[in-house]
């Protein structure tokens, strides 16, 4: 008698468990409390039953029959939080795959953000960022920067004349004599800024682009110093790994005069179509303060010597961002500045 | 600079191989930019910088090579012959700057033909076309030496005579090419006793040309001014290998070498094949130096055919240079460049500078031949002589430029994007604004593109705007920063701020933005300004040419009447249409040079309000005379520091507005700083700036 109760409290409790764990709505949950534990519900039947069990296991199955009724009462309340968590879920639900609401940053020029990276590094050697005017004359563009005329090196710098017996200038190096004339050295200072050359414009030409220039004066400077602040400049903007390498080469304004390379960022010097397979890419030109230059603004050349430098930003910006039409700079496409 | 390598080694012993060679010959200074095959041979392209005029030869290119590998230089010593001095004819020369030397030989019994297969090889590496034996020695002797020569033919020489002079005005010549050209007294000719036979340095006449018929020759080899040939060359459009080593000048001791080395070449390869004398007759060298210049220089200037002195401490190489270089690698460093040591001491030499270097005259000079050979890589690197000093220790960059940094900063992050466009416009594109500009010209411009300087930044950003248009890119936000030129002698340049907005701002699936107008635009500026440290500004009602009547406004500084620094507005539609843009465009331009001295950025820290603020409402029906600007000031006046914020929330008109008048909807924000507000105060504050509103502006307040 006892074995055949045992048995069906065993059955109920298989069955109810597996139907709670197939619940899926609320109305479904009633059915099923009803069926097990309404007032003619099977466990319900059960229960009433007890009493006619013997005395001897009357205990012991009423203890089962009430242990399964607490048990199917706490799966049913813990089935019933779960449908109401997940009901308020799907009530709060968004679809978090649909585009974020944009407030769009703009941009600053790539010619800008290269001009002042380029001058951010010497600012942190000491160099004083400088500026002057673009329309020059022809002195500064040229005769004071030991250019006189007739000079077969004038030939080297086209240039454009204004109407006003002025000029624009063709190189960034007039600042250097403007601010010597007016300062007393030792001085350090980097000019960024706009020049012009009659040139015909291609993917690599163009008739104005940026120049930064730079010079350094003191007593006791060295073509070792030139090369040492080359290196950080070259470093700290094409990485730590790239080559350098200085060619002799002629400047009016300094001697001796040096072409600088670097290795090709793209191949690292194995040779690719950047570096028209050399594997070095020009992008200075420097040397020391010519003596010439120094009496133009009456430094003593017996006392005072000088390192200068000038690279061309849009090449540069070209090489560091893989550009390679210098025109996309300047015709200002939105899709093109969005992406610096 | 072509150059043939197997040529090179008839010069100079080559034992590596030729990219090797290009590898050192662009270390010391001479570019290898490309290299060639040409049948067995290997064409260098070497860019020579215009100081090397020696190394636009064979042989100045080998000298080079001789002293980087330490080689010995192998060059071919021509035997001056005495020459027949009955073979001789007059030679004038009419000006004797523009002349410094005239080397003329008379050469006779000759035969014209076609050079010998060796001759022509070496031409054809180089580029360069043979004719016959005659013109091709003397091309050959230009590559050779950098010494240009010219042969005329001497029975069309009328008078048998040569007249180095300055040509007449309208006189004319038919050069080698066939070609007519003008001259006039700036150009230096070579003439008989009839007309010109030749442009100086530049070109031969085709009436005196070498031709198969030629027996006799006069060969010129000379030394013209530098200059006054580079003018001429491009006075005329006329350029030749000889003009290009002219104006770059020659070498005063060539000039004689390479015709000694013509006249031996012609003996042996136009030699008479038939007749009774199978000799070439050689008549004897005329050199012709009008101005004197031998011995020392007593000026700085050092004339052609001088020989120059430069001494050189040896301290101050390493003074320079910053490594120790011994005395020993100095001297012979120079030695093995040909320069040879006329005097020395413990600390310095002087040498004699070779009359082929014109390009060395100071002891810089010196130390960057020294440097070359030593190699530049193997100089070190240092900073050590580059500590920061005092005076540049501080304020590193220019109080402009940080300004003008900022203002990228605050435009960027307010979603524009900096354009960058060219200075240099079309007087065409100026004209389209419809606003009187005065502005520089350039005399030589590359094309009526680029013909004036621009005196605004508008017509830059229009025709950026259009650009992106035709690309179909639709939302815009442009700014630009940049300068600015004026025809005007104190200062010319000035460096301005030019905004333009147009189009569509995005969409998303939220919410439909519409079109920009005016306040977009007008928020940028005020936003701007106000990060600036800007606050004294204010908006004056202004029309201005390039704007919608009505639409437009001076930005001018509170309490000035004066001088606006700027203007916004919307642009007219005949501007738009004459730029091709179909869509409404804003701009706003600000002169930045009138700004720079108002600027605060230093931030002060303003203490927060602890006590709540009560906000309340008010709407209004006012006639379309009465600005925003009066009402907030009306509000402000009542209010006064109780009022810490007034915001306009809705413009509207419709059925219940009368028309001519619109209705206006603030709301205001009252707050004290010393005690907490209660709400009756605030309603009885709030009741007069109603009234206030009603009786000043004749307005309906609801």
């Amino acid at each position: 008698m006892y074995k055949n109760m045992r048995k069906k409290i065993e059955k109920i409790e298989k069955e109810a468990l597996i139907q709670i764990e197939k619940i899926v709505n609320e109305e479904e949950l009633q059915n099923l409390k009803a069926k097990y534990l309404g007032r003619k519900g099977l466990l319900t039947q059960l229960l009433k039953s007890i009493p006619k069990v013997p005395l001897k296991y009357r205990p012991e199955a009423g203890k089962s029959a009430n242990l399964l009724k607490r048990k199917l009462e706490q799966e049913l309340r813990s089935r019933h939080d779960l449908l109401r968590k997940k009901k308020e879920k799907e009530r709060l639900k968004i679809d978090i795959t649909m585009p974020g609401i944009h407030q769009e940053l703009g941009s600053i020029h790539p010619v800008t953000q290269t001009m002042r990276q380029i001058s951010q590094i010497f600012m942190n050697l000491g160099f004083k960022v400088v500026d002057g005017p673009e329309i020059e004359t022809d002195y500064y563009n040229f005769t004071a920067l030991n250019i006189p005329e007739g000079h077969p090196s004038r030939e080297t710098f086209h240039t454009f004349y204004l109407d006003n017996g002025k000029l624009l200038r063709s190189q960034t190096s007039p600042v250097q004599i403007r601010v010597m004339e007016k300062e007393k050295p030792p001085l350090k200072i980097v000019a960024p800024g706009k020049v012009f050359r009659p040139d015909a414009t291609d993917a690599s030409h163009s008739f104005m682009f940026h120049q930064i220039e730079g010079l350094a004066v003191d007593k006791n400077i060295t073509f070792a110093d030139l090369k040492g602040t080359l290196s950080v400049f070259v470093r700290e903007m094409f990485g730590q790994e790239t080559q350098m390498r200085f060619r002799p080469h002629f400047f009016p304004f300094t001697e001796p005069s040096a072409e600088i390379d670097i290795s090709c960022i793209i191949c690292a010097g194995s040779g690719c179509r950047v570096c028209s397979f050399k594997g070095w890419l020009e992008i200075l030109g420097a040397g020391l303060v010519d003596p010439n230059v120094f009496s133009a603004v009456k430094y003593d050349s017996e006392l005072w010597r000088g390192f200068a430098f000038g690279m061309g930003v849009e090449r540069i910006a070209m090489l560091k961002y893989g550009i390679t039409d210098i025109r996309l700079f300047f015709e200002n496409d939105v899709r093109f500045l969005k992406q610096f | 600079m072509r150059v043939s390598f197997n040529w090179l080694k008839d010069y100079v012993d080559i034992r590596i191989s030729p990219q090797s060679l290009a590898d050192k010959l662009t270390m010391a200074g001479l570019e290898v930019t490309s290299m060639t095959k040409h049948e067995a041979d290997t064409i260098m392209e070497i860019e020579v910088t215009p100081n090397r005029t020696d190394c636009l030869s064979i042989i100045g290119i080998a000298r080079e090579v001789a002293a980087i590998t330490d080689k010995k230089l192998k060059i071919p010593k021509s035997t001056s012959s005495r020459g027949r001095s009955v073979l001789s004819v007059p030679i004038q020369i009419q000006e004797k700057d523009l002349c410094r030397r005239y080397i003329g030989c008379v050469i006779k019994n000759i035969e014209v033909r076609p050079s010998p297969a060796w001759l022509i090889q070496r031409l054809e590496a180089m580029g360069i076309r043979a004719v016959n034996n005659i013109v091709d020695i003397t091309n050959f002797c230009l590559l050779e030496f950098g010494q240009p020569l010219h042969a005329f033919d001497l029975d069309k020489l009328e008078g048998r005579r040569i007249i180095v002079r300055p040509a007449e005005e309208s006189e004319q010549i038919v050069t080698i090419d066939g070609l007519q050209r003008n001259l006039d007294r700036s150009v230096l000719v070579i003439a008989d006793k009839a007309s010109p036979r030749a442009i100086a340095g530049i070109m031969g006449g085709k009436n005196s040309e070498v031709s198969e018929t030629t027996t006799s020759i006069l060969l010129e080899s000379a030394f013209f001014d530098a200059l006054n040939i580079h003018n001429t060359s491009r006075k005329l459009g006329l350029a030749s290998q000889s003009s290009y080593r002219f104006e770059r000048g020659v070498d005063w001791a060539g000039v004689s070498e390479g015709a000694l080395r013509a006249i031996e070449l012609i003996k042996k390869l136009a030699r008479p094949s038939k007749g009774r004398s199978r000799k070439v007759l050689i008549g004897k060298l005329i050199d012709k130096r009008p101005v004197a210049a031998r011995g020392r220089a007593k000026t700085k200037a050092v004339k052609p055919g001088q020989i120059n002195k430069v001494r050189l401490r040896y301290a101050k190489v390493a003074e320079a240079l910053g490594v120790e270089i011994s005395p020993a690698y100095i001297k012979e460093a120079l030695r093995k460049l040909q320069f040879a040591i006329v005097r020395r001491s413990k600390e310095a030499i002087t040498v004699a500078v070779p009359s082929f270097r014109n390009d060395i005259s100071r002891e810089a000079d010196l130390i960057e031949e020294v440097t070359r050979l030593y190699g530049y890589d193997n100089i070190p690197l240092s900073l050590a002589r580059l500590a920061p000093n005092l005076s540049s220790a501080g304020g590193l960059e220019l109080t402009s430029e940080t300004t003008y940094n900022a203002v990228r900063e605050i435009l960027a992050s307010l979603g524009l994007n900096e354009i960058m466009t060219y200075s240099l416009i079309s007087r065409q594109a100026l004209r389209k604004l419809g606003a009187p500009y005065e502005t520089l010209t350039i005399k030589n411009p590359l094309s009526y593109e680029q013909e004036i300087l621009r005196p605004s930044l508008l017509v830059g950003m229009l025709n950026s705007i259009v650009t992106n248009i035709n690309r179909k890119n639709t939302n815009l936000k442009l700014f630009e920063l940049s300068r600015v030129y004026i025809k005007e002698s104190g200062r010319p340049e000035s460096t301005e701020l030019c905004i333009g907005i147009a189009g569509k701002k995005d969409d998303n699936w939220m919410k439909k933005s519409g079109e920009y107008c005016f306040f977009d635009l007008k928020g940028i500026v005020e936003t701007l300004l106000r990060k600036l440290g800007i606050e004294d500004f204010r908006f004056a009602e202004e029309d201005f040419p390039v704007f919608v009547s009505g639409r437009s406004s001076a930005l001018v500084f509170s309490g000035e009447k004066s001088s606006a620094f700027g203007f916004l507005g919307e642009v007219k539609k005949e501007v738009l249409e004459r730029f091709d843009i179909n869509t409404a465009v804003y701009v706003c331009s600000l002169q930045l040079s009138k700004l720079l001295s108002r600027i605060r950025r230093e931030k002060r820290f303003v203490p927060l309000v602890r006590f709540p603020s009560i906000e309340r409402d008010v709407s209004l029906i006012v006639p379309q005379e009465v600005n925003a600007e009066q009402i907030v000031s009306i509000i402000n006046n009542i209010g006064r520091e109780l009022v810490t914020k007034v915001t306009l929330f809705d413009q509207y008109f419709g059925e219940q507005i009368p028309s001519g008048s619109r209705g206006l909807s603030f709301s205001i924000k009252y707050c004290s700083k010393e005690r907490t507000l209660t709400a009756q105060e605030v309603d009885k504050l709030h009741l007069e700036v109603r009234q206030a509103l009603n009786k000043e502006l004749k307005s309906q307040v609801r």
